[in-house]
């Protein structure tokens, strides 16, 4: 609104000797501007100091964690003989075995105990079950021979993504020279690769980072989410259209308005203390489940669902009201056909903030065990699993490099929920957003 | 019944409600709003049930241990037998945290929200808003893995020229306009009414060679400083002051809103200055509400889980000397989180006990901060529909 120039205000009267007012002014009048623009200049960097945080924290998560969609395998000529598939129980037979031995055909030179044990970790001990499945699915001839592409270990996958330098001394990284020599055969054979890695996307948890995937924690996550909505959703819009529309001034309403502003302090893990000491520990409700994590989430997303559902019903013009008590309605008719229908999509958006708030959530959880090693794929509300934040935290643990790619992969998957939940939000509100 | 009555015994049907069917409203509109209002004190209730049964679990530790040792040593050995339950270490280590990330967000804080409601212009503000909510979205759990991933090797490994960095750049400006202030100063002291350019000049380049001095002395003592460990009290602060960061700025910017258009423009019209109305008459009005901002977010600060457990380094001593921010710390939330894993849950041992103690404390601290806001904000109001 000011214009910042240089020249000073009009009237002055410097040659006249004496001084006035006026003058004061305009002496000060410089170093005024140079204040306002230094002001300006504060706010300024203190809206870009918080922008590059969100961006170095943004993109070292990216750097970190983009490699994980990539897996390395191997190719693997598996000679099927005479007697190496059960015939009666093909899902019985020693893949484990057959495995060894396809390794063992591709570097006969290896005889050595000690030897034969470092080849073997240079593959995945998900090799076998791949080949399992392979033979599983699709009975091979006997005498023929497979050729597979199988997962390779944490530590080739690591050395094939530049994590793990081999120009470094032996000792101070996971391979030997002597598994280095093995790989470097079999880059020059063509026989390593790096595939997308659908295991990330398809599997559960597990110890060994090629064989862990998050399908198991969003699962898990839905579950709770779905517990979560269904019993916040109604509450909260039934507590905001009482508080809105219904409650008579006084001290009774004034007791829940600030209890619900209390609930909205409490800290995140006293929910979870909560939950321990009353669902699980008092009611015995079963220890790491979907039910009850949704239920201890349902108690933190209730203020946010209730207070945005009051402003949504705040917005919706009193002559509606008026006009639909005038022509004979109830307040309950006025309240259900006619308030309710114009604030939903406001009621809707505070619901999907809230949602996203407890899909982010992962104190709380771990009071109520939820945060168990859990390989399972949960197939229900009570069976025991992960969520996704939980899941991040248990992999940010692991000392392994290849899980610290994994968790920020994992961060990536949960923030692209969060952040298209918050912009469905957003884009709700820009669209239904009335004017009256 | 009885308008039907006055209508000259012309009935229309419409307008006619029999006895049977006002009862059935009456009794309907009894039980929708006692419905509604059931669920709404169930919603207020769980307040009062959390307080209860966190509470109920809290006080056999203090039958049990009384509560001399928990406020007042710093021994914190739970798993020994018999344990040791010395919480101060762990207080001090929350109250550390908390006081750290206030001191970084609010000035950051206060600083964005005035920017976002007065200084920016609107096609500025309407992308640099949602960047700044978007901090809030990200979950906690990715906040504590970048502490620990990213920011504690960073910070154990180039500790030294990373605290100089800051150090230049947050004191930097600082000290310049200092210089500048304190030139003007002495220069309108030393020359009386003939103030001189040439004067505040001489005066300024002086101040301005000894602040230059004193900044460098100060970073190369910053820059030899080794950190020891990453997960450190410094690394969680200032994580949490970014979390606390979108609290601090909307609800100041909400409060700033809230003073008038006629405030500013009154201001304007006095000839002040866009720094000067803001500074003199727009904070001043707004301040009961960035108070309650601050407090708020120190909350969210003081609440916050993840990223004290997973980048604080958890070892429960006061760090020495006390104001020593590159040290380990623990603080409440991570106690809880940690501990009850191994605490004994089923015979109700102090150990178990203890960690209730902690939540209930937590649940007071929090209780009381939003008691004081809201009745901050709610000054406010009165004060400004008041004028």
């Amino acid at each position: 609104m000011i214009k910042s120039t240089k020249k000073s205000v009009v009237g002055s009267s410097a040659s006249s000797g004496r001084i006035k007012a006026i003058d004061i002014v305009n002496k000060g009048l410089k170093r005024r501007y140079r204040k306002e623009k230094r002001f300006r200049l504060y706010g300024m960097l203190s809206i870009l100091a918080s922008v590059a945080f969100l961006a170095f924290l943004l993109t070292s998560i990216v750097f970190n964690g983009y490699s994980a969609f990539l897996q390395t395998y191997i190719k693997l000529d598996v000679p099927l003989e005479a007697g190496m598939i059960d015939k009666q129980e093909p899902g019985r037979s020693d893949f484990q075995g057959i495995i060894k031995s396809a390794i063992r055909s591709y570097y006969p030179e290896v005889t050595e105990r000690q030897d034969k044990r470092e080849l073997y970790a240079l593959f995945s001990s998900g090799a076998a079950f791949q080949l399992r499945d392979t033979v599983l699915s699709n009975p091979p001839e006997e005498g023929t021979t497979l050729s597979l592409w199988v997962l390779a270990d944490d530590d080739v996958d690591m050395l094939m993504k530049g994590h793990m330098k081999r120009d470094v001394p032996e000792g101070s990284r996971r391979l030997n020279d002597k598994q280095l020599r093995w790989i470097e055969r079999l880059e020059a054979d063509k026989r390593v690769e790096k595939r997308f890695n659908t295991t990330f996307f398809s599997a559960g948890d597990s110890r060994e980072p090629e064989l862990a995937g998050i399908w198991g924690a969003v699962k898990g996550s839905i579950y709770t989410m779905l517990v979560t909505l269904a019993l916040s959703f109604p509450i909260g819009i039934c507590a905001a259209v009482y508080l809105e529309e219904f409650a008579p001034k006084n001290l009774a309403t004034d007791f829940i308005e600030v209890n619900i502003n209390n609930l909205a302090a409490v800290p995140s893990i006293v929910f979870g203390l909560l939950g321990l000491a009353v669902f699980l520990n008092f009611f015995g409700m079963p220890r790491s489940t979907p039910l009850v994590g949704g239920i201890v989430l349902m108690l933190m997303t209730l203020p946010t669902i209730i207070i945005a559902s009051r402003a949504a019903l705040k917005a919706v013009p009193p002559s509606i009201r008026e006009a639909a008590l005038g022509v004979g309605s109830s307040k309950l008719q006025v309240v259900a056909s006619h308030v309710l229908p114009l604030a939903l999509p406001g009621m809707l958006t505070g619901t999907i903030i809230g949602m996203a708030q407890a899909l982010g959530e992962t104190a709380p959880l771990l009071m109520i065990g939820m945060v168990a090693f859990i390989v399972d794929i949960p197939g229900g509300f009570t069976d025991p699993a992960a969520v996704m934040p939980v899941q991040i935290y248990l992999w940010a643990d692991s000392p392994e490099r290849a899980f610290v790619e994994r968790t920020s992969a994992a961060i990536m998957v949960l923030l692209a929920f969060l952040i298209s939940m918050n912009a469905v939000a957003v884009v709700m509100r820009k669209r239904f957003e009335r004017r009256w | 019944m009885a308008d039907a009555a006055l209508d000259g015994g012309k009935k229309s049907d419409a307008f006619v409600i029999s006895r049977a069917k006002l009862r059935r409203q009456r009794i309907a509109k009894f039980l929708g709003e006692g419905f509604l209002l059931a669920i709404a004190s169930f919603v207020a209730i769980i307040v009062l049930f959390i307080f209860y049964f966190v509470a109920v679990d809290a006080i056999p530790f203090f039958q049990q241990r009384g509560f001399a040792e928990f406020f007042t040593s710093t021994s914190w050995y739970p798993a020994d037998e018999p344990g040791e339950f010395g919480a101060l270490a762990i207080i001090f280590g929350s109250a550390m945290v908390t006081i750290g990330s206030a001191l970084i967000a609010v000035p950051l804080g206060i600083s964005a929200a005035i920017c976002l409601s007065d200084v920016l212009p609107f096609s500025v503000r309407q992308y640099a808003k949602p960047v700044i909510e978007m901090l809030a979205a990200i979950p906690s759990v990715a906040y504590g893995f970048f502490a620990l991933v990213i920011l504690a090797p960073l910070l154990q490994n180039h500790g030294g020229p990373i605290l100089m960095w800051a150090w230049w750049l947050i004191a930097g400006p600082f000290v310049l306009l200092l210089v500048v202030v304190a030139g003007d100063l002495l220069a309108s002291a030393v020359g009386g009414e003939s103030e001189s350019d040439v004067l505040r000049n001489v005066f300024t380049a002086v101040l301005g060679v000894v602040a230059v001095l004193f900044l460098y002395w100060v970073g190369k003592t910053l820059f030899a400083i080794q950190i020891l460990t990453g997960t450190n009290a410094l690394n969680v602060s200032l994580i949490l002051s970014f979390m606390a960061l979108p609290t601090i700025v909307s609800v100041s910017e909400d409060s700033l809103q809230a003073v008038g258009r006629e405030l500013r423009e009154g201001s304007y019209a006095l000839g002040a200055t866009r720094a000067e109305t803001i500074v003199k008459t727009v904070l001043p009005a707004a301040s009961s509400g960035i108070i309650a901002a601050v407090i708020l977010g120190i909350m969210r600060a003081l609440g916050e889980t993840m990223v004290v457990w997973m980048a604080s380094g958890n070892s429960s001593h006061i760090p020495d000397p006390w104001f020593n921010y590159l040290d380990s710390i623990r603080t409440l939330t991570a106690t809880i989180a940690g501990d009850m894993g191994e605490a004994d849950q089923v015979t109700g041992s102090a150990r178990y006990h203890v960690l209730f103690a902690m939540g209930l404390l937590l649940l007071c601290f929090s209780f009381v901060g939003n008691f004081i806001s809201e009745r901050i904000v709610v000054r406010q109001r009165k004060i400004l529909a008041g004028e």
